[in-house]
């Protein structure tokens, strides 16, 4: 875009009107966070309204508004198919949400049930994969960041990608998971209207008609159902999505923190509502060819449509949605990423009689870091968006398997499962770079199904009480070892 | 070849369920409040 649609004035006061809005509203909450579990977990009883809004919120990133649109320009129909399934991992956590609440009441991150389901050797292979996702994730929210505001406005990468950090950091501290659960309600009201509102603008501008018969000449793959690089897609998005869901903490910290009875219904909407956000903003792409918007970067075609399109207007509901959407993830993705280093890291390996209150500081001190962390590594723009997201699709997808089978029998060892996500990150890396990034999830998946199949087909071994040792629910067996009955029975869901 | 009626089908029902959905989750939050359950 050689001319920014938004005066840069303009888009600092938008900047400036959410950014106070924001903070304000995490320091409102975050009041009365006493605890740990109130700064972390946001008590644990959070609501059915505030849940669904909150995994809605954290699933659709700047990604979601600015790469499915990518993608839908580049593959198609499949494209943005491929990428709406990614619901299908929230869709899928929500009864593992609802499992994890019930069986761990205790719990705090994800490395906690892997640490005590699989033993430690997989809890630091499982804590690598996570942190090395989590801060791939935070950088291609904040490169985005920097990249659009940029590109709307005209306001430099740098400062763009740093107000946005920032912001997110500071709020995030203020008030911890509660802060984030309640913006993420405000945010994801933006996101969904904002979303809409664009595709009716474009609706009502030209037809289905006009948009197929334009495709159909001039790029008739684009509405092919038979794109083999699609239809690879497709299916590597879908493992991808699982993976990142079931195995980052983002997730499973709020599983621990909605009220119980509430984890499975609150995904399985949230996923509801997800899976079409991908699907109208990739129709957004699809309408370029037809209304003539030349699109010289394809991860630039949502921004450009809107601002060729509908001027001032355009550019400012696409600058308030992925402004929102940025947010709305990266405060996610610090928090959780931060329990993770303050309970997996430090308390687990360096201060394990850490009190309370030096863990509330602790956390607040690790969320600044991340924060820090996440602007320096933004500052080169390493790679496009999404090569930068489907690079940790290796990563992410060889830990679905040692975490449904952990979650669901009682068979397997600690062995398998590290060997499951080193052997499934390594081939699904190789395929990443031998074949394509979209292959890599797909192929990490398979590789740590075959690892784990023979756990599946083995004996049943695990005991349920010990994953909360804090309960002290092996007294009876201590006294009879081997002869309690209630130590592998299924865990009241 | 996708056609374009069923292209026009697909994204009318996401559009559908996605303008949906900022009026369920303000009314579960507000459901949440009366209730005392938003936390």
């Amino acid at each position: 875009m050689d001319m920014p649609i938004l005066p840069s004035s303009l888009a600092w006061g938008i900047i400036a009107v959410f950014s106070v809005f924001w903070v304000l509203l995490a320091w409102w909450l975050g009041r009365n966070n006493n605890t740990l579990d109130d700064y972390m977990l946001a008590g644990r009883h959070v609501g059915f309204g505030f849940a669904v809004a909150t995994a809605m919120a954290t699933w659709v990133t700047s990604n979601t508004t600015m790469t499915a649109p990518q993608l839908t320009y580049q593959l198609g129909i499949w494209g943005m198919v491929g990428y709406s399934l990614g619901a299908v991992g929230l869709l899928l956590f929500a009864p593992l949400a609802e499992r994890i609440r019930a069986i761990m009441p205790h719990g705090m991150t994800s490395g906690d049930f892997i640490r005590l389901r699989w033993g430690k050797t997989t809890w630091r292979v499982f804590l690598v994969i996570s942190i090395f996702y989590s801060l791939g994730w935070l950088i291609s929210l904040g490169m985005a960041g920097g990249i659009l505001i940029e590109a709307l406005s005209g306001i430099p990468y740098l400062y763009g990608m740093t107000v946005i950090i920032v912001i997110c950091t500071l709020y995030t501290v203020y008030g911890g998971l509660k802060a984030v659960i309640g913006t993420d309600f405000v945010q994801t009201i933006l996101i969904m209207v904002g979303v809409v509102a664009l595709a009716i603008m474009i609706m009502d501008k030209i037809s289905f008609e006009d948009i197929h018969s334009r495709l159909a000449e001039e790029r008739p793959q684009l509405l092919n159902f038979l794109l083999p690089a699609s239809i690879m897609f497709l299916f590597n998005n879908l493992f991808f999505g699982v993976g990142e869901v079931f195995h980052s903490n983002v997730w499973w910290s709020r599983a621990f923190a909605f009220a119980p009875g509430i984890g499975k219904k609150a995904y399985a909407l949230a996923g509801l509502f997800w899976l079409p956000v991908p699907i109208v903003a990739g129709f957004i792409a699809l309408a370029a060819p037809a209304l003539n918007v030349n699109v010289p970067m394809p991860d630039m075609v949502a921004p450009l449509m809107a601002s060729n399109m509908f001027g001032l207007t355009g550019a400012i509901l696409v600058f308030v949605i992925v402004f929102a959407a940025l947010a709305s993830s990266l405060d996610s993705v610090l928090a959780a990423t931060s329990d993770l280093v303050v309970k997996d890291i430090y308390k687990g390996h360096f201060r394990k009689n850490a009190s309370e209150g030096e863990l509330r500081k602790a956390a607040v001190w690790t969320i600044l870091i991340i924060g820090l962390v996440t602007w320096l590594l933004s500052v080169p723009r390493l790679a496009t968006l999404g090569s930068l997201l489907h690079f940790t699709g290796a990563f992410v997808a060889s830990a679905i398997w040692p975490i449904v089978i952990g979650l669901l029998m009682r068979k397997g060892s600690g062995t398998q499962a590290t060997l499951a996500m080193v052997l499934g990150t390594g081939l699904g890396l190789f395929a990443y770079f031998e074949i394509g990034f979209y292959v890599a999830a797909l192929v990490s998946a398979i590789v740590s199904f075959l690892v784990m199949l023979p756990a599946m087909l083995g004996k049943d071994k695990y005991d349920w009480q010990d994953l909360n040792p804090e309960n002290n629910l092996k007294t009876t067996s201590d006294n009879n070892p081997g002869n309690n009955p209630g130590n592998n029975k299924e865990p009241q869901l | 070849m996708i056609s374009a009626s069923a292209l026009e089908i697909m994204v009318t029902i996401a559009l559908v369920i996605a303008a949906a959905g900022p009026f369920v989750l303000i009314y579960l939050a507000i459901k949440d409040i009366r209730n005392g359950k938003l936390w």
